[in-house]
């Protein structure tokens, strides 16, 4: 469980994508350049894999048409241990100029001085882009104050909702749950488990949404770490937890194994919601293109993820592709330069015709405004919910920290501990604050 | 007349003596030809060995140099309950799969020693396993443990048995990997199969006039005869059990709830998800310490059990 959380940077449908691929040959702007000016030739990593390969190829392609003193070489390396190969290769003095990262790296990566300082770049004309972003988008590339990794494309959460199931189960499926006690209360007429236990059919199961529920909750990343030290025995955090706790009633392990065990049943999909076999999911915007390519007839709905009392509506948690400058580039300005580019900086119009063909949320709302994006919300109007919840002020990341892999990798034992019923919500919340701080400490 | 051809003869048989020239050139064309392979031991093998051994005392995280912090890598391991739940993971296995793989794989070589027909066909069948890759065949176990739609599940449910977790579960999910494990073993019953036709015919006609039965045949002419292949199946087993990797990574990360933690598999985590190489080649220290204790315990125990043909 949880594992769809990577699979988030490059999950977007393949009819978004081709009906985006078709429009993108319209991008091209002339260039006007002196014919004898020294080009400077760029190295791009990225960890894209399959049609998605395509989509940024064709903006890199994009990129060299319009730039022809700078030509980027985009190379596609396996997404399992990109990071370990972007190391190897600063510590081998041949790092790429560009390297596009998912964010919960990016703190321990500026911490080891494996990244250049963005911020130093942001000099002349582009002063005004460390304001450009969504200022949660922002966030999660900062470090001690300094931008380490420009955000490109970002993700916010919604509830799906099935409504056939709803309708079945004799709930309205106009009244969609607004809190998570009426989530709770629908989610459990929707279970079907067999005599044997074999789960058969999921409500709702939150396994690996403790980030997502973070605003639902009202809570900040300054609840759960102060600046030094994780602090997840924090009333908000447990609060959160107390609610996984509730789901320990239902069968772990069966519903461990009915959801790993889809994956690949139909045909690809891994997702019980997609297949019909979830009543609510908390999901990206990438779900309602795999929902059509999948199970075109599935009947659902997309609303803000409810809350608990004290908690925001209409907010999300967000995370999302960052763009980084690894130590050792050999041409950080035109990697800069590169990158700003991709950003949509002073390159909005662009911007907004490009990234609806990954089905992609803008890093800025000046994108989103373009007409061209505002199209693409309205061919399919769900759409528009995802990208105005990144309107909010309180829009939640996890703590950045340099070991922010690590404990979400031990935020996700400490849900399944407590979905299992092994430990209660405050001894998994101690343990992983316990190891988190550890990490930390050694880190230093 | 006959000395002459003698004294011919003599000097025929007398191979020349190679010149130092031609000596130093041979001795060159040798060193050429095996070069590859020195270089490739040194450059991937030996120098990583050594250079393991220094990071091991240092803290190391590839962009930075390694920083001398003498035996506090070590000293951590004895502090982290990860590390101690790897180990144990990794005997379990090794005390579970190894002497159950020994006693089956003998057993089916026994079986695939009989005459009977359609000889090659099973023989072709146990062996098949072995060349699955081991990442597909992973992926084919995760399928048939699946709890809700797996095959072995719902045939137990169908018989009326409870119907375990498997993989999903934390006490199942090391009996799980066993189980799989021992799918695979096609390797060794070839070498056991290859050992036991290596056993004196004369020797069992002659069990038989003294009146040994089936059971004593094997016990007290197979058992010892082919007990230097078990010895090296045996030591093989152990350094491959050690070394349990590609399944857990491939099927469990590791979980639930660090049941399948491996060895090798927190060393992996440790060296590059945690980027802690100091504390890694610690661990890899260890672990080559442990097989070579484990080896040479069974290499001294095998003095008593392990008979080579000529022995009283």
């Amino acid at each position: 469980m949880g594992n769809w959380k990577r699979g988030f940077a490059v999950v977007s449908s393949a009819i978004i994508m081709t009906s985006g691929l078709l429009a993108s040959s319209a991008f091209a702007a002339a260039p006007t350049v002196r014919r004898d000016a020294p080009v400077v030739h760029l190295t791009y990593w990225n960890m894209w894999s399959g049609i998605w390969t395509q989509v940024v190829q064709k903006m890199v392609d994009e990129f060299n048409k319009t730039h022809p003193t700078i030509q980027v070489t985009m190379t596609s390396v396996p997404s399992a241990n990109g990071e370990q190969k972007l190391l190897t290769a600063i510590a081998a003095g041949d790092a790429p100029d560009v390297f596009t990262e998912w964010n919960p790296y990016i703190a321990a990566f500026a911490q080891q001085h494996a990244l250049m300082n963005l911020s130093t770049f942001m000099t002349g004309k582009y002063a005004g882009l460390k304001h450009w972003f969504y200022p949660v988008a922002a966030k999660w590339g900062e470090y001690k104050g300094s931008m380490y990794a420009m955000p490109w494309t970002m993700n916010s959460f919604l509830l799906y909702y099935n409504k056939t199931f709803m309708k079945q189960a004799g709930l309205n499926p106009n009244n969609p749950p607004r809190t998570l006690a009426q989530l709770w209360a629908d989610q459990a007429k929707e279970w079907k488990i067999t005599k044997d236990g074999v789960v058969q059919q999921i409500g709702y199961y939150p396994a690996g949404n403790f980030e997502q529920l973070m605003p639902m909750f009202g809570a900040t990343p300054g609840d759960f770490f102060n600046g030094k030290k994780y602090t997840m025995t924090s009333p908000k955090a447990m609060s959160i937890m107390n609610f996984f706790a509730k789901f320990k009633k239902y069968p772990y392990t069966q519903v461990n194994a009915f959801e790993k065990g889809l994956t690949g049943a139909a045909g690809g999909s891994e997702d019980p919601f997609e297949l019909g076999k979830a009543g609510f999911i908390v999901n990206g915007m990438w779900e309602m293109p795999t929902i059509q390519q999948f199970n075109p007839k599935l009947q659902y709905g997309v609303v803000p993820i409810p809350v608990n009392p004290g908690g925001y509506y209409n907010t999300t948690w967000v995370n999302g592709n960052y763009n980084e400058i690894p130590t050792g580039s050999k041409h950080p300005q035109q990697a800069f330069e590169f990158i700003a580019w991709l950003s949509g900086y002073q390159n909005a119009a662009w911007a907004a015709r490009a990234y609806p063909t990954g089905g992609w949320i803008p890093n800025s709302a000046v994108i989103t405004k373009q007409p061209a994006y505002q199209k693409f919300l309205k061919q399919a109007p769900l759409r528009k919910k995802f990208v105005d919840v990144m309107l909010s002020v309180h829009d939640a990341i996890t703590p950045v920290t340099p070991v922010d892999m690590f404990y979400e990798q031990k935020l996700a034992n400490a849900q399944d501990y407590v979905l299992e019923g092994k430990k209660t919500p405050y001894q998994a919340l101690l343990h992983l604050q316990q190891v988190a701080n550890q990490q930390l400490q050694q880190t230093k | 007349m006959s000395t002459t051809v003698n004294v011919v003869m003599g000097k025929k048989s007398v191979k020349p003596k190679p010149s130092r020239a031609r000596l130093r050139r041979n001795r060159l064309i040798g060193w050429l030809f095996i070069s590859p392979w020195i270089i490739g031991f040194l450059a991937f093998a030996l120098y990583p060995f050594i250079a393991s051994l220094f990071y091991s005392f240092t803290n190391y995280n590839i962009l930075s140099p390694p920083q001398w912090i003498g035996g506090q890598n070590y000293q951590q391991m004895i502090k982290d309950p990860l590390f101690w739940q790897s180990l144990y993971n990794t005997l379990y296995y090794t005390v579970v799969f190894v002497p159950i793989s020994t006693v089956i794989a003998i057993a089916i070589a026994l079986l695939l020693n009989m005459k009977i027909k359609g000889l090659a066909i099973y023989r072709t069948l146990f062996y098949l396993p072995s060349v699955v890759p081991l990442v597909a065949s992973s992926i084919l176990w995760v399928w048939l443990f699946n709890p809700s739609f797996g095959f072995i599940d719902a045939f137990l449910r169908a018989i009326g048995l409870p119907a375990p977790g498997w993989l999903y579960s934390d006490a199942w999910v090391k009996p799980s990997l066993v189980l799989m494990s021992l799918w695979g073993i096609g390797q060794p019953i070839v070498i056991y199969l290859a050992g036991l036709q290596g056993v004196p015919n004369d020797l069992y006609e002659a069990a038989v006039l003294e009146g040994a039965n089936t059971w004593q045949r094997v016990w007290y002419v197979t058992i010892p005869m082919i007990s230097p292949v078990i010895l090296f199946n045996v030591i093989l087993g152990l350094i491959g059990s050690f070394q349990y990797f590609t399944q857990a990574y491939v099927m469990t990360q590791g979980g639930p709830d660090n049941s399948s933690l491996f060895f090798a598999l927190y060393l992996y985590q440790q060296a590059f998800q945690c980027l802690h190489l100091g504390y890694a080649s610690a661990m890899a220290w260890l672990l080559f310490v442990l097989i070579l204790v484990a080896t040479l315990f069974v290499f001294r125990s095998s003095a008593r059990w392990v008979y080579y043909g000529g022995e009283q």
